[in-house]
């Protein structure tokens, strides 16, 4: 098959495109493949904002060597039933579940789009404490077992009971 | 007399930085992102949210904060704060079980069912990102104490869109880069610049293209940053552009010199005599007396730079329409004796 551009060369790459609902194929020479790709890559480098860059990648993933597929369209979040394919072509998580259910496929296109790692900024005053409570109740927790192993029972009903205390000051907070 | 500086870095940075903005993108844990809500949980977090604004608790930490229903707000009242960036234009198009506050001086705006639950924006006139932070920071707080939000320890704040997950910050300054904006090294800096995780893109009409030679600096990268070094980061960045921009300045040519002092007279002329101009023609207006400031022409100069940066918001049409529903002909009257006034003043 010749090149769809140039019509000289043999085309040896095919790339797929989504323009609006049309699937766009187009079978290019490499000379004409690393222009387009090129100009792809310059649209995406004066791209007006993160977002747009975003939606670059999840329209064309296997360009940046990031893979969206593997039945990842008909997946869907059990909270807010988003699809994967609502969300390629959004651009957009449905609701914070959906960072858990696409985590695969998203954790790529984020390392992509962000720096690295791990959130190192602000934490919320609430949820410092909520982290800390949660980490005293699994203490707590872990004592009553070894209570109840020594068969002090009455000491492991006053943790008991601390730990029903904490768990109802939660709930009140939220 | 022109404002002193106490040294040439501060000047420079102060003469170019027109406006700082900052942005804190949170969600409310319980509900979709407002994109997949669905009627009934987008009123009643809307709701929840109106009822809150009105508590006192809430006051006492926030401020008095202004509830504007934009669904029932008129077109003029909302184009007048999309001319202030209060709201985004996805937000004035779609007004629909969407809602703002604002309050200090419209310095502050939160955006209630945008792209998240909540968009915090925080505004400072000239170089100032942290008065905007604090501003912002301030209402992000007073909301953290009265609700869940959606929150991750490794990926921070969950929002809808992942290029703003971590601190959900996206911090921006407008630059005054008349220097750059005519040169071919601005398609370089853009480039450059977005490699290195930040968005420059023009302020008036499309693209890198900036007829007001203003620009808007932004950063890209949210997630795996602290808040601080995201504005210390920006302001570095900034101030380099900034830099960059006044040593190109330095080495015009004499025939680049001539050309760019031919055009700030004409539009001194038209500033001075027009009986009528349009917003392009002020934009272009405003561009040359900033830069015969600082190229420091003997002409009248502006002497009141912050003051001048004002101008940008006043001369668009809903805010020449402020009083009255005017039509063009009386805009465009309205918009040249404003600027008129403003240069006498000077004078």
């Amino acid at each position: 098959m010749l090149c769809g551009k140039c019509k000289q060369r043999e085309a040896t790459v095919h790339i797929v495109r989504m323009s609006g609902k049309d699937k766009v194929q187009m079978d290019l020479c490499p000379v004409c493949a690393e222009k387009y790709y090129g100009k792809m890559k310059d649209n995406i480098a004066f791209s007006q904002e993160g977002s747009a860059l975003l939606k670059a990648i999840l329209a064309n993933p296997e360009q940046f060597g990031i893979m969206f597929t593997g039945g990842a369209d008909e997946k869907r979040c059990p909270v807010c039933q988003t699809t994967g394919k609502i969300i390629r072509k959004t651009g957009l998580a449905g609701c914070p579940e959906c960072y858990r259910v696409f985590a695969k496929e998203l954790q790529p296109v984020i390392d992509k789009v962000q720096k690295a790692g791990a959130h190192c900024g602000y934490v919320p005053e609430g949820m410092l404490l909520t982290l800390e409570k949660r980490n005293t109740i699994q203490e707590l927790q872990k004592e009553i077992a070894e209570l109840i192993e020594r068969e002090e029972y009455e000491d492991a009903a006053v943790i008991r009971d601390k730990i029903r205390v904490l768990e109802e000051n939660d709930a009140d907070a939220i | 007399m022109l404002t002193q500086y106490n040294d040439e870095k501060t000047m420079r940075l102060e003469e170019s930085v027109v406006s700082s903005r900052v942005r804190l993108a949170r969600n409310v844990a319980g509900y979709p992102f407002p994109g997949r809500m669905n009627t009934e949980q987008k009123t009643e977090l809307l709701e929840r949210l109106e009822a809150l604004s009105q508590e006192d608790g809430f006051r006492q930490n926030a401020g008095d904060l202004t509830w504007i229903d934009l669904s029932t707000a008129d077109k003029r009242a909302k184009s007048l704060l999309l001319e202030k960036h209060l709201i985004s234009p996805h937000l004035f198009a779609l007004p629909k079980f969407r809602a703002v506050m604002t309050g200090l001086n419209e310095r502050i705006s939160v955006m209630i069912n945008e792209e998240d639950h909540l968009r915090i924006q925080g505004f400072s006139g000239g170089y100032d990102l942290e008065g905007a932070y604090i501003i912002a920071k301030n209402v992000d707080q007073a909301f953290e104490k009265v609700l869940e939000y959606a929150f991750d320890a490794k990926k921070g704040y969950l929002t809808s869109c992942p290029t703003n997950l971590g601190t959900g910050l996206r911090a921006s300054v407008m630059l005054f880069l008349p220097a750059l904006a005519k040169d071919k090294q601005l398609a370089e800096e853009s480039e450059r610049l977005s490699c290195a995780g930040y968005t420059l893109r023009g302020f008036y009409g499309e693209g890198t293209k900036s007829q007001g030679a203003v620009f808007q600096l932004s950063n890209q990268v949210t997630l795996g940053v602290s808040e601080e070094e995201i504005l210390a980061q920006l302001e570095n960045t900034a101030a380099e552009l900034v830099q960059t921009d006044w040593r190109l300045m330095a080495d015009w040519s004499p025939a680049e010199r001539f050309v760019r002092e031919n055009q700030i007279w004409k539009s001194f002329g038209l500033a001075r005599y027009a009986k009528g101009l349009t917003l392009e023609e002020a934009v272009a207006i405003t561009r040359d007396l900033r830069l015969a400031r600082r190229m420091q022409l003997d002409m009248p100069l502006i002497r009141d730079i912050k003051g001048f940066n004002n101008i940008v918001y006043r001369m668009q049409p809903a805010h020449l329409s402020i009083d009255a529903a005017v039509d063009r002909t009386e805009r465009l009257k309205r918009r040249a004796i404003l600027i008129r006034e403003t240069l006498l003043a000077d004078e």
